[in-house]
Parts: structure tokens; C-alpha cells; sequence
């Protein structure tokens, strides 16, 4: 097999003659997602972080690669992220490794320029491990939910209801007899309607969001494009539930949502994720991604809360390697030995 | 480009958003704006000077701009703004609110980034009277560098002897240590900075902090006498004059002694951002520090922050000698601050869990190699270790646990700088562990949990549940401040509640709910996850969605909440009083600090003079005194216990399980004891009801057949569960298994490469070309690493509890007798 060579591809940010072809690749490319597009590399871009976007090139053409976010620490320790990543051809395993080997180099001489001590992927691909990725290791972090939850869209409507649990289908339906109605934006001022009612739910059911900042900038640059937008669920006037949809390729994704304290018995979260679904599907997306999910009903697990509801949809639960770091052992010696020396002058 | 959101609000007042934060409310910005800006025009005008040069940074929405044009004596203004769409929005949305001063001919706006602009102006030796620095809450580096000590420098340079800076600063109560790090910056670049602070309800609500402050910096000290004798610029209509403003200069004093501590830092320092983590727990006191106490600030000023690899603390701990062995890393863990500004300490908490999970992906023997060949480069100690390490890495790969409880240092440090490496990634954040709510004291199901010896301390509320008029109405409120919906616990209340609880109980055990059931009492405070307070003042616990403990003064009744019948009263242990009574009391002199605190921001308020009162602030504290007033109920109807620990009750068997409180199962699964009020123990199988202990009797009442669908409700929950944690230790198990199968099939490929091709022959591992040896020795490893893996799952798997077979074995029981499969 001839040698792949790797490129730096230009700012995502700005037109570039590979921008197509890479959105192509990564759009079908079911172990990656819309992390990996260039939208979303804006966004990191917008948030501060330093984008890598490296190709993968068979002769002149595009074949992979991996858009890495890294926070630059070049005294300190960082790392460089690729998640949904790399976009690599995962099911022929020769073309997994030879891509591997073409961007490691690429990636270790990246890693020295913003001291970062590993590379960390996370590919959407299901146990066991594959073999190219041996000289990865388990990563402390996932920063994609390594289970969760796909719903297919290609049934229609009376299939997908039918296939619900019960409950679930009759909470869509109360929702919609007691006059819950459901309406989408990609207005991307509509952050601040979607924002403090998810601050409302994370503070009832304990989990983290981000500062209002990062929703903003996720509008910003996903809405125009038509990759991102707000659901709200309302009733009589009241806001009852919203959530961030993002659909990009054949994947629509329940990114990030919250239901109010008030009016719980009208169910509105209920025709909130049926109407997301239908309009993902409207979209062209094939599969739901509920974005977390934990199949067996472990109750002490982060995702259980969340988990008893979406049950409520039926779907398959998916289950990911989780997220891999190749060590820069090299990159790594040369930080334990910078913090021994801190250490020392601290003394 | 920004996303900007212009709310308008019914009442006229507006309100401007820029990436989801706040600019400005007009109900209150006028509070802001004069009293950025006012102060330091006063002070570059006042000798008389006319013509004055002002420099406003960032401020597109012209409202710092239209307090600027007040004074007469300014000759031109350059406003400086990145965000073009903020001044065209401002021209046309708010013309009213900045008098049209994009009209004024003295004013020139500039779209570019102020760093940029300003270190065209210090190159071309210009000099400014005034420099407003109006910019936003940094959220990242680049915006961090706008408080750095470069930033400074160039502004000095900028003003020039006789020039006066003003500075939006932050919140000098919520985050006090990143309050003081400009105040050190313009210290060190030879400024003499002055703080104020102000109360803006609009920040608070958006939970910006409590009060707002501000810094006027010049070159010679600015002193109390000059600030009485300031003209300040009009018309005003927040601040009222120069004694007014002179209050503003009483910071909180503990929040000040930390500008002896905090260092400044250089552009490209995430300091600041790490500081904005650390959100202050500490009390809002009434003691102040006045800023204009000295003309010059005796507090000494720290070294700017050398920007390395480990955080200031990290540093600091590692570097004492006191503490050493595995209680270095423990202390490390404890002192690691937030590297985001949106990293609580729950979520920090969580992320440093099982600290061996980040040596999980190292090479260890490759990196040992690495670091022996710079030994040069580490201290001797070090070296030492890390030969010992070398020698014994075969045994100690297997179990990274083990590895760190060694305590060696160069571990700690490894671990270290992986836990910073990932922490400083913002989007580590994903890896969340909650981060709105505070402990707790964990469940109140079991008596036989260990009490603990010490609680949490008392926390101060939040969280904005307080704020929302009235408590009750549907709405349960924590410690915190968190909003739940209510539950709501259907149950009869009979006439006979009280002391003829037991020998009538069974009476109305099953049977549809009667006329004498009062309406539904709901949640009012939510003690843990489980545990309400309920508006009655008694408590409640959630076993399962229909069954429920309530607390009574004397029993501990078992409700099925679908019909609301009591279908048993149980004897309330004592320990099971102890510990609510402790929690009960924890979290209401929680409830007392949060009082104290409001009553100190409100007289701090009021004293300031700006708003006569913030209007929410009167039914946030009725409201928390009655919440206060209600948990004191609860501890009163519970009986409230002091003293010490009280050990839990026996249980009536030896081996017996607890199920919850004065409920077991049977050690064999033949059946469930129940305590009942009298102390004495029955025993409920699937046919029989009887006295339990010593000489077996029959119990005074029919068999309980609503307790016993109570009961199997529990057991069918807890064994559900149980099975869903077995079911993912399992998959975890096949999945292990089958990564050691893989690597095992490796290791003996690689074994006869080496045998026949020799240890140097190059070989595939993963996707790139090792030698032989190496594939061996990584394989090796992976392998040990691994197999103590399927070790701990094996254990854990093949010890199932006893108690869910046992579980499993009455529900079977109980299930044949209901007829059910």
C-alpha cells in the first residue's frame, strides 16, 4: 500500500479547497460526528482553543483525518482532542492502521509545539477495541458518552409510536390532548430563552452546564448552517421545555435540554423529544441520538435520571470504546521533569 | 462576531445580552456606568484642565461614553470597540438611554481590538487624561489578558503623570481572589489603584455575585481628602455626591487581605480564569477594609506568577517535606484548584475520583526509561525511585491502585501532571459530576449505616429558590437553594395517630382511602435525595414510586402512596432520630448563616444608598425564616436528640439484612422481620404473620397483606437494581476478557517472532513498527494491567451479596401466594 501523506488543512473558519471533501468524509463516516465538522471547529476556535485540522491525503486526494482542539500550554501540560475522531475508513482495518501511522508523527510534532502529553480520540465504535489502536490506552475522560441511546427514523410515525414504551406513547399523546405545542428556531437569540430553563433543570437534577457563553457560540456558528437548533415546548403561552438539536449527516443529536419545574404532569418533555424526532427526521437524519443513555437501569450511574425518560422511546442502546489516549511519553518526561522543577524552586 | 440579544421588557426597560451574558439592564446600568466612569473623569479634570483626552475600551453600547461627554472639559473621546455590531445596535436600539452621544462630534469610534489600538498608541507616544476600561468578565486567555501585567504597563504608559484609569473589575464577595489580582497588576506596574464596589440587583440576578467593583488607578496616590474635594460630572442620578461616593470605598476585609497573597500575572496566564473558579464560600461579614485608609497600600504585593505546569497550590504542597508517602497525593488532590472558570469544586471532586484511572494509558516502563536517561535533570531522591520503580515495575503494573498507595513522589508528580493536563482541556468538564448540588449526609433508608462522627459544615444558600415568592406552592427548596417540584405523599392521617397507633392500626390497613384523609401534605424541603420535609413538618422518605416511610412523633408508618393507606407502623430507632435531627439541624443553621449573610448584604445595601431596597430582598428572607422556622418544627415533632452517636439497633438476627429502617430480611430469604412500636419483631412470610424472637406467638392483628406489596415493591426495586449492576460489571467482565484473549494472542505471536527472528526483529503493535522486545514488554504490560482488572470484577461479580439471592427468594415467595408468576 502506498504511504498516506498528512497536510495541515487550513482555519477551518475560512473557505479552503478541501472543505467540501472533508465535510463529505466526515458525514459518512458513522464512527465520527458533527464534532468533527468545520462548523464546530469554529466553535471550539471561539471559545479559545487552538484547532488542528490534519488530512489524510492518498495522492492528492482527501481520505481522513482529524479535526484536534488543544488549550496550548507550552509550559505546562495540555492535550490534543479529537472527538468523534479521527475520521478514518474504521471498517477496513489496514486502512485504519496505515492512517494511524501517517498522523501520529504529524500529531507527536504538533504535541511538542503545544505541549500536549497525549492525543485523545473517541470514534463512535463499539467493543472490542480494534487492534491498530493498541498503542492507545484507556483515556480518564470521555468526553462523549460512551453509551447511548440511537432511535432509527426510517419507520414512520404510527411504527415509531407503536415501538415506544407505553407510558412514553401516551405521554406524547397527553402532552398534545392538554395542549403542549412545540416550535423550533434557529434564531440564535433564542439562547436566552433556552438558557435559564436549562439552568432550571440542572439544578433540580444535578448535572452541569455550561456558562451561556458556549450555547451562544454553538447558535452562532451551527444555526446559520441549518446544523443547530432550539426546540421549545410551550403551553398556553409558558415555556415548559427546550433543547439544543444539532443534526449533521445522517445523525440528529439530542445535544443538550430541560423541562421546567412547573406543569410537570402536562409532560411537555414528552412532546418536546417527539417533535424533535420527527423533525430530525424531516431533516434527513436517519438515527436519534438521545447523547447518553444507561442500559441496564444501574441506578447509581450518572445517566440514570436521564435514562428512565428516554427509555420511554424505545431505540437500541450503543455502547463506544470510550475515549483513547495515545501517550507522548517523550512530550510527558518532559513535563514530570518541568514540575520537579518547579518543585525544587518552590522550595 | 458575537451573538447579541436585546431583551425588551413590557415596562420599557431593556436589557442587552452579548454570548449569553449580560452588558447592561437599563433599570440599574446607570448605577454601573456613573460610577465607573465619574470618579475618574472628576479625578483627570480636576486641575482644572480642559481638553481632556479620553480613551474608552470596549463600551460600544455608549452608555460609558455618554457619562464621559457629561464633562465639558472633554476635548475627544476614542471608543475602541472589537464589535461593530454592538454600536450599530446602539445607534439605533438605545438612542434614548445614551443620549445620542454617537453624535457627539468629540466622540470617535474606532472598530478594533483595544490591545491592538493600544500598542499603536504607546508606539506613537501618545497620552490619554482618561482611560475607561469598560470590557466584560474574561472567559479565556486572550480575554485574560486584559487584567495581565502587559496590559497594565501599556495603559501607564498610556495615561502619563497626571491621568486617571477606570477599571470594570468583578465581584469582590464571590470571587475575591480574582477580584485582587488586577488591583496587584496595576501595583506592580506602578499605579495606585483604588477599589469601590457597588450592588447592582441585575449582575446579582444574574448571579455575577453580590456586589460589583470597580478600580480608579493613577500615578500618584489618590487620597480620601482629594476624593471630598472631586466635582463630579452631571446630571447624575445614582450617584449622589462626593460623601456618597466615599462610602463605595469599604470593601470586604477578608476578601482584601488577600491582595497581600494573590499574584499578578503576564499576558498568556490563566491565573485570573483559574481564580474566577474559586468561588468564596466564606460568610459575607460586616467588616471592611477601607480602600482610602492610606494614600499608599502598606500590603505587601506578591511576585507576579512564574506561568509554569502546576498550579500555585499544587506547587506549594509539593513542596513541603511535612507531608509524604500516599498522603502527598492525597493532599495534592485536596489543594487542586479549578483550571476553568466553570470547574466547581463537586466537579473537580468528581474528576479526581480514582486518581490511578490517569495512569491508565501510560507506558510507565517506557516513561521510567526516559526519565533514568535525564536523571541528570531530577533530584537525587527522585533517581532513587525511579531505579526501585524499574526493578519492581513487572509486579506493581498490575495494579495502579497499589502503585499509588506506595506514595512515591514521582508517581504523584506523574499522576499530577496528566490530572493538570486534563483538567486545564475546558471541555473536561463533560466528565461532570453535578454541579449545583452540596452533600448532604447520604440516605436515611437504613439505621445500620454508620453514623458519621462529623457533618459537613453548614452552607450558605445559593442557589435562587429562596428568592421566588412565596416557599411551598408545589415547589421544594434545598440547602442550597435548588428548586424540585414537590412530591407529594398521599396518606391517611387517622384519628387514632398518636398513642394507640399500634393495637388499631390494622383497622384501616387496607381498604380505600376514606373521608378522613387530609389533602395530600406536600414536600417543602428536600433534607437528601431521598428525604422531604413535608409541610405538616413531618418527614418523609422515598422508598420506591409508591411506597414511602413517614416520620412521625412516635412511629415510622409505611405508606403506599398510590392509595394512601398505612399498611404498617414501625418502631422509629433511635438512630434513625439521631441522624435526621443532626442533618435537620446542620442545614438550618445553614439556613441561619444565609439569613445572617442577607441581613448583612441588605444593611451593606441600604447603607450604600443606590436602591432603597432590592425588591425581592424582603420576601427572600421571610422566606427563609420561615423555612427556618419550618425545619425547626420537624426537629421538634421529631424530638430533638443531642449528644453522641447513638449506635444502631440490633438487628433481630444475626446475618439479617436491613432493608430499611426497623425492616429485615431473613438471613436464609425465608421471610421479612418487622419492628414493630412496641419493640417487639414479627416475622411476614408468604402465608404467615407472627411474633418473631425467643418464643414464637402469634401477633395481635390479620395477616398484612398491604405491607406485604409494600415490602415486595422494596425487594423487587433493590433486586432490579442489583441486576442492572450486575448486567454492566458483566459486559465490563466480557469486554476485559475478550481484550485480554487479544493481547494474549499477541504476546505469543510476538514470543515466536522473538524466537525464531530474534528480540530486535520490528514488529506491528497497533499501527506503527516497534522492536520485538518492545511489543513484549508493552504487551506484557497491558496484559498485567488487564488481568488484575478481570481479578477485581471476578471478586466482585462471584460475591454477589447474599442478600439479593435472599431478596430474590421472597419476592418468589411472596409472588406465588399473590398469584402472580
Amino acid at each position: 500500500m502506498k504511504p498516506l501523506t498528512v497536510r495541515r488543512l487550513p482555519d477551518p473558519g475560512t473557505s479552503h479547497p478541501w472543505a467540501a471533501a472533508w465535510e463529505h468524509l466526515v458525514r459518512h463516516c458513522p464512527e465520527s460526528g458533527f464534532m468533527q465538522s468545520l462548523a464546530w471547529a469554529t466553535v471550539k476556535a471561539a471559545q479559545g482553543l487552538q484547532v488542528v485540522h490534519l488530512g489524510l491525503f492518498d495522492g492528492e486526494t482527501l481520505v481522513g483525518g482529524t479535526l484536534a482542539y488543544t488549550l496550548p500550554q507550552p509550559n505546562g501540560a495540555t492535550l490534543l482532542v479529537s472527538p468523534e475522531g479521527p475520521v478514518l475508513p474504521w471498517s477496513r482495518p489496514p486502512a485504519v492502521v496505515a492512517g494511524l501511522r501517517a498522523l501520529l508523527p504529524a500529531l507527536a510534532a504538533e504535541a511538542g509545539a503545544c505541549g500536549a502529553i497525549s492525543w485523545r480520540i473517541e470514534p463512535r465504535l463499539t467493543p472490542p477495541r480494534p487492534d491498530a489502536l493498541r498503542g492507545f490506552g484507556r483515556a480518564p475522560i470521555d468526553l462523549v458518552p460512551q453509551t447511548t441511546l440511537y432511535l432509527d427514523l426510517s419507520p414512520d410515525d404510527d411504527a415509531l409510536l407503536a415501538a415506544m414504551h407505553p407510558k412514553g406513547r401516551y405521554n406524547i399523546r397527553l402532552a398534545g390532548r392538554k395542549g403542549v405545542t412545540v416550535h423550533a428556531t434557529t434564531d440564535p437569540a433564542a439562547t436566552t430563552r433556552f438558557y435559564p430553563l436549562v439552568c432550571e433543570a440542572a439544578q433540580r437534577d444535578d448535572f452541569y452546564v455550561e456558562p451561556p457563553g458556549y450555547f451562544a457560540l454553538i447558535a452562532e456558528h451551527l444555526m446559520p448552517a441549518g446544523l443547530a437548533r432550539f426546540l421549545f415546548a410551550e403551553h398556553e403561552g409558558q415555556l415548559l421545555a427546550t433543547m439544543l438539536l444539532v443534526t449533521y449527516g445522517d445523525r440528529a443529536t439530542y445535544f443538550y435540554g430541560g423541562t421546567a419545574n412547573d406543569k410537570r404532569p402536562l409532560m411537555a418533555g414528552y412532546a418536546l423529544q417527539w417533535a424533535a424526532i420527527r423533525q430530525a427526521r424531516a431533516l434527513g437524519c436517519r438515527s436519534y441520538d438521545f447523547f447518553g443513555f444507561e442500559p441496564h437501569g444501574d441506578p447509581d450511574h450518572l445517566y440514570a435520571n436521564f435514562s428512565r425518560f428516554k427509555r420511554q422511546f424505545g431505540g437500541e442502546p450503543a455502547r463506544f470504546i470510550g475515549a483513547q489516549d495515545h501517550m507522548f511519553t517523550d512530550r510527558l518526561a518532559d513535563a514530570v521533569v518541568r514540575a520537579f522543577q518547579e518543585i525544587g524552586s518552590s522550595r | 462576531m458575537s451573538v447579541l440579544h436585546l431583551d425588551r421588557r413590557p415596562d420599557g426597560s431593556v436589557s442587552l445580552f452579548i454570548d449569553g451574558d449580560l452588558q447592561f439592564d437599563s433599570r440599574d446600568e446607570r448605577i454601573y456606568h456613573e460610577c465607573l466612569v465619574l470618579p475618574a473623569l472628576a479625578v483627570a479634570g480636576d486641575d482644572g484642565r480642559s481638553d481632556l483626552q479620553v480613551l474608552i475600551c470596549g463600551g460600544g453600547d455608549g452608555l460609558a461614553a455618554r457619562e464621559v461627554c457629561k464633562s465639558p472639559a472633554v476635548g475627544r473621546v476614542d471608543l475602541v470597540d472589537y464589535d461593530g455590531q454592538v454600536v450599530a445596535l446602539a445607534r439605533d436600539a438605545w438612542p434614548d438611554l445614551h443620549d445620542d452621544v454617537f453624535g457627539d462630534a468629540r466622540l470617535t469610534v474606532h472598530q478594533a481590538d483595544a490591545w491592538a489600538f493600544v500598542a499603536a498608541a504607546v508606539a506613537a507616544g501618545r497620552h490619554y487624561d482618561l482611560i475607561v476600561v469598560d470590557l466584560t468578565v474574561p472567559q479565556d486567555v486572550t480575554a485574560a489578558a486584559f487584567h495581565s501585567l502587559e496590559w497594565y504597563e501599556q495603559l501607564a504608559a498610556l495615561l502619563g503623570p497626571t491621568g486617571a484609569l477606570a477599571v470594570n473589575g468583578l465581584s469582590p464577595s464571590a470571587t475575591p481572589a480574582a477580584f485582587w489580582t488586577p488591583y496587584n497588576a496595576m501595583r506592580t506596574v506602578g499605579l495606585h489603584p483604588k477599589p469601590y464596589r457597588i450592588a447592582l440587583p441585575s449582575f446579582r440576578d444574574q448571579g455575577y455575585g453580590p456586589d460589583w467593583g470597580f478600580f480608579l488607578a493613577t500615578a500618584t496616590p489618590l487620597t480620601a481628602d482629594r476624593l471630598a474635594g472631586l466635582a463630579l460630572a452631571s446630571p447624575r442620578q445614582a450617584l449622589q455626591d462626593t460623601e456618597h461616593l466615599r462610602r463605595l470605598f469599604a470593601l470586604p476585609a477578608d476578601g482584601a487581605a488577600l491582595r497581600g497573597t494573590v499574584a499578578p500575572y503576564h499576558r498568556g496566564d490563566d491565573s485570573l480564569l483559574r481564580r474566577l473558579g474559586e468561588q468564596d464560600d466564606a460568610l459575607p461579614t460586616e467588616a471592611t477594609w477601607d480602600a482610602l485608609a492610606a494614600a499608599v497600600d502598606p500590603a505587601p504585593l506578591p511576585a507576579p506568577t512564574a506561568s509554569g505546569l502546576l498550579p500555585e497550590p499544587v506547587r506549594a504542597a509539593m513542596a513541603t517535606t511535612a507531608v509524604d508517602g500516599d498522603a502527598l497525593l492525597e493532599r495534592v488532590l485536596t489543594v487542586m484548584p479549578a483550571l476553568q472558570p466553570q470547574h466547581t469544586r463537586a466537579m473537580i471532586d468528581t474528576l479526581l475520583q480514582d486518581p490511578g484511572r490517569y495512569l491508565a494509558a501510560i507506558d510507565l516502563g517506557g516513561l521510567v526509561e526516559r526519565l533514568l536517561a535525564r536523571a541528570a535533570e531530577l533530584p537525587a531522591a527522585i533517581v532513587t525511585e525511579l531505579r526501585h520503580l524499574k526493578a519492581h515495575l513487572r509486579e506493581l503494573l498490575s495494579d495502579t491502585g497499589a502503585l499509588l498507595r506506595l506514595g512515591m513522589r514521582v508517581v504523584t508528580v506523574v499522576v499530577v501532571v496528566v490530572i493538570v493536563a486534563n483538567l486545564v482541556f475546558p471541555d473536561s468538564a463533560y466528565g461532570k459530576g453535578g454541579g449545583a448540588h452540596v452533600g448532604g449526609s447520604g440516605s436515611f433508608y437504613r439505621s445500620s449505616q454508620v453514623t458519621a462522627g462529623t457533618l459537613d459544615p453548614p452552607v450558605v444558600a445559593r442557589g435562587r429558590g429562596y428568592r421566588q415568592n412565596p416557599i411551598g406552592h408545589h415547589r421544594t427548596l434545598d440547602e442550597s437553594g435548588a428548586v424540585f417540584p414537590a412530591r407529594r405523599f398521599r396518606f391517611r392521617t387517622h384519628s387514632y395517630w398518636g398513642h394507640h397507633y399500634y393495637h388499631h392500626h390494622h383497622h384501616h390497613a387496607d381498604g380505600p382511602v376514606g373521608n378522613d384523609q387530609t389533602p395530600a401534605p406536600e414536600s417543602i424541603y428536600r433534607l437528601s435525595p431521598e428525604t422531604d420535609v413535608l409541610d405538616d413538618g413531618r418527614i418523609a422518605l422515598t422508598l420506591t414510586r409508591r411506597t414511602a416511610l413517614i416520620v412521625d412523633d412516635e412511629v415510622v408508618s409505611v405508606v403506599d402512596t398510590a392509595s394512601g393507606n398505612q399498611v404498617m407502623a414501625l418502631q422509629r430507632s433511635d438512630n434513625l432520630v439521631f441522624r435526621l435531627s443532626q442533618e435537620l439541624e446542620r442545614q438550618r443553621q445553614g439556613l441561619a448563616r444565609t439569613i445572617d449573610a442577607k441581613l448583612a448584604w441588605n444593611a451593606w445595601v441600604s447603607w450604600i444608598a443606590f436602591t432603597p431596597w432590592y425588591a425581592g430582598d424582603q420576601s427572600e428572607l421571610q422566606n427563609l425564616r420561615r423555612m427556618q422556622a419550618k425545619l425547626t418544627d420537624a426537629r421538634n415533632l421529631l424530638g430533638f436528640r443531642t449528644g453522641g452517636l447513638v449506635e444502631p439497633p440490633p438487628p433481630p438476627l444475626s446475618g439479617a439484612h436491613e432493608l430499611f429502617t426497623s425492616v429485615w430480611l431473613m438471613p436464609d430469604g425465608t421471610g421479612i422481620i418487622a419492628r414493630l412500636p412496641d419493640g417487639t419483631d414479627a416475622l411476614l412470610t408468604a402465608s404467615s404473620w407472627g411474633r418473631f424472637g425467643g418464643s414464637l406467638g402469634t401477633v395481635d392483628s390479620p395477616y398484612p397483606e398491604g405491607f406485604r406489596r409494600a415490602v415486595t415493591d422494596v425487594l423487587a426495586t433493590m433486586v432490579k437494581d442489583a441486576d442492572a449492576t450486575y448486567r454492566s460489571l458483566f459486559q465490563e467482565r466480557t469486554e476485559a476478557k475478550q481484550a485480554l484473549a487479544s493481547l494474549q494472542r499477541d504476546l505469543t505471536e510476538y514470543n515466536r517472532i522473538a524466537a525464531t527472528d530474534g528480540s530486535s526483529q520490528t514488529v506491528d503493535y497497533g499501527s506503527s513498527e516497534i522492536p520485538c522486545h518492545e511489543a513484549l514488554r508493552r504487551t506484557e504490560s497491558d496484559i498485567a494491567g488487564i488481568r488484575q482488572q478481570v481479578q477485581e470484577l471476578d471478586q466482585r461479580l462471584d460475591t454477589w451479596p447474599r442478600d439479593v439471592y435472599n431478596a430474590r427468594q421472597v419476592l418468589l415467595d411472596f409472588g406465588r401466594k399473590a398469584g402472580s408468576p
